[in-house]
């Protein structure tokens, strides 16, 4: 279920899906079998931290602490 | 040439870019001094400057050369390259943004050099950073204009030179005129029509190829295995390029790139920071990926009879994007061509002004005004501030003329330079207490030589296609790498002097014989 989440290629994937063409892009690369350093495991899961856990995660967390600590943001 | 459709399209870009001038010359009225000129008086709303940053690290690498990289070599790089810099806004917010913000004012602060020069203190760490900075401007901004050159002279049917000069004479007048308000408005509107392409090129692409699978499907089975597979492409060297470059020049090495980063001086409000960090990083993740896309999309017309072999046509995979802008698009949806190419034109302009100002600023200011012209007065600094980005436009010119590399490859020696040259130090200066002032300026010179001597040296005798082979684009990480140890290697080892930032940032006292 997690490939629904993925970045802007996984949407194309799913879309794939959707349209009944199975398959997941790159096909064999990185599934088992394959080399772990290829690229379905390491670039989808790279993607999906890159576009969703980074980016939005750490920056909702700094919104949440500079409201915590209005002090540490003034001009020095 | 003759085509209505390459007509409909030159009419867009027309448009475009007068468009584009009106702006500049309009800017020129909220220009009364440096402050204005170089971050805009610090009054600039945080969505434009997120969607300016946004632009300036998409740029004509993203939308033009690594289209064309990803036709020949595999799309890889879109994971090496393209997807780590997503995360480059968030952790520039996180290690640094705060710091530079709320410093600005009280020191005056509009360069990277002016930050590096007043936490670690010294002369010569604004003189080495300014050197790594005028290097990677050339090297970067060449990128753009080259690209401008070759989608000018595609579509307007003239030759390469006259096609980059054209773009580079735009580039000079709103630039120059208009300083860093103009830079705002116009990549506001430039990176919306970025946006705007990015969505019609994924679902053209997507229709063309039949699904995205297919698209990888059709490609693999007539024979391009290793192209596909980042373990075999590059001889098997992808798969070091790709963590190398994720792990820390495309990532990490965000932190370092002027032209970004220093947006964050123009900043009204410090809290707003993190929208600067998501909307930075969400646009670049709308955007970079669906020209990357276009490369792919390009190979699959290639593999099945729909476009010739650009490599073998045209010379040289730079012209991906512009055979499927100007040939493919303007026979079948003109204003759509139109479109795609104001944005891969507005991705090149919304870094090149960047480029210029920060090469100029860093001659200029960062050298000749802190180190030897203190009493200059403000407007002698913006005359000299504009005459040295005439210099730096210039050697960007020159090199632009004749390009020796391919799009990609410039594009990334500049960003790897920045990166080595400022990042370690950077984050260093808001993460750990032991830095000294000897050991940021030995830093910052052993990223900006490390990575400009394997990029000179390494490049040109030996040719591109042994230097793969070698260091080729990794030179940015073994500076970074280098740079990082150097600079807490010597930082232990010398007297503790410090500039005066870094006592607030660190909260440490200030000792009273301490001098700058």
């Amino acid at each position: 279920m997690e490939i629904f989440l993925l970045g802007e290629y996984a949407i194309l994937v799913f879309l794939d899906w959707m349209l009944g063409r199975s398959g997941f892009g790159i096909p064999g690369y990185g599934l088992p079998g394959g080399p772990w350093t290829s690229t379905f495991v390491v670039l989808y899961i790279m993607e999906w931290i890159c576009w969703f856990i980074i980016p939005i995660i750490t920056m909702l967390w700094w919104r949440a602490w500079s409201k915590r600590h209005p002090d540490l943001l003034q001009e020095l | 040439m003759t085509q209505p459709g390459i007509l409909i399209e030159a009419v867009v870009i027309v448009v475009w870019i007068i468009l584009i001038l009106g702006v500049g010359v309009y800017s020129r009225r909220f220009i009364k001094g440096t402050g204005e000129f170089m971050v805009g008086g610090r009054a600039i709303p945080v969505w434009m400057l997120g969607f300016w940053s946004a632009g300036a690290s998409v740029s004509a690498w993203a939308f033009f050369g690594l289209p064309g990289a990803i036709y020949a070599a595999g799309p890889w790089q879109h994971w090496a390259l393209c997807i780590p810099m997503m995360t480059g806004f968030p952790i520039t917010v996180l290690f640094l943004g705060r710091w530079m913000r709320i410093a600005a004012r009280k020191y005056n602060l509009m360069t990277m050099p002016d930050f590096l020069g007043e936490v670690y203190g010294g002369k010569l760490i604004r003189i080495f950073a300014a050197i790594g900075i005028v290097i990677g401007s050339i090297f970067y901004a060449t990128a753009q204009f080259k690209a401008i050159g070759v989608l000018l002279s595609t579509i307007l049917g003239v030759d390469y030179i006259t096609g980059a000069a054209l773009g580079i004479a735009i580039s000079v007048v709103y630039v120059v005129i208009g300083g860093f308000v103009a830079g705002a408005i116009v990549n506001t509107l430039n990176v919306s029509m970025m946006i705007i392409a990015s969505i019609i090129a994924v679902g053209l692409g997507y229709m063309w190829t039949g699904g995205y699978t297919n698209m990888y499907a059709t490609i693999i089975r007539s024979g391009l295995t290793a192209w596909a597979n980042q373990d075999a492409a590059m001889g098997g060297r992808a798969w070091w390029f790709w963590a190398s470059w994720f792990l820390l020049v495309s990532s990490f090495g965000l932190v370092g790139q002027p032209q970004i980063v220093q947006k964050l001086y123009g900043i009204k409000k410090p809290s707003t920071l993190w929208a600067w960090g998501l909307l930075g990083s969400i646009v670049f993740g709308i955007t970079c990926p669906a020209y990357c896309y276009l490369g792919i999309v390009t190979r699959y017309l290639t593999v099945v009879g729909q476009a010739p072999n650009i490599v073998a046509v045209y010379g040289s995979p730079d012209y991906v994007i512009a055979w499927l802008t100007v040939y493919k698009l303007g026979a079948e949806a003109p204003i759509l061509g139109g479109l795609l190419i104001a944005g891969v034109i507005s991705a090149a302009w919304s870094t090149i002004d960047g480029f210029v100002m920060m090469g100029g600023a860093a001659v200029a200011r960062d050298i000749l005004n802190k180190c030897f012209r203190p009493n200059w007065t403000d407007k002698q600094l913006l005359k000299q501030l504009r005459i040295w980005m005439l210099v730096v436009g210039i050697l960007i010119v020159i090199e632009t003329m004749f390009p020796a590399e391919l799009i990609t490859w410039l594009a990334a020696i500049g960003w790897a330079q920045f990166a080595a040259t400022l990042a370690p130090a950077l984050l260093l200066a808001t993460t750990w207490k032991g830095i000294t002032k000897w050991g940021g300026t030995a830093g910052v010179f052993v990223g900006m030589f490390v990575t400009a001597f394997l990029t000179l040296v390494y490049r040109i005798p030996m040719g591109t296609a042994r230097f793969i082979a070698t260091f080729y684009l990794d030179a940015g990480a073994w500076g970074m790498i280098l740079s990082f140890i150097t600079i807490i290697l010597v930082s232990l080892i010398t007297k503790k002097e410090r500039g005066p930032l870094y006592y607030e940032i660190h909260k440490v006292p200030q000792p009273t014989q301490q001098t700058q």
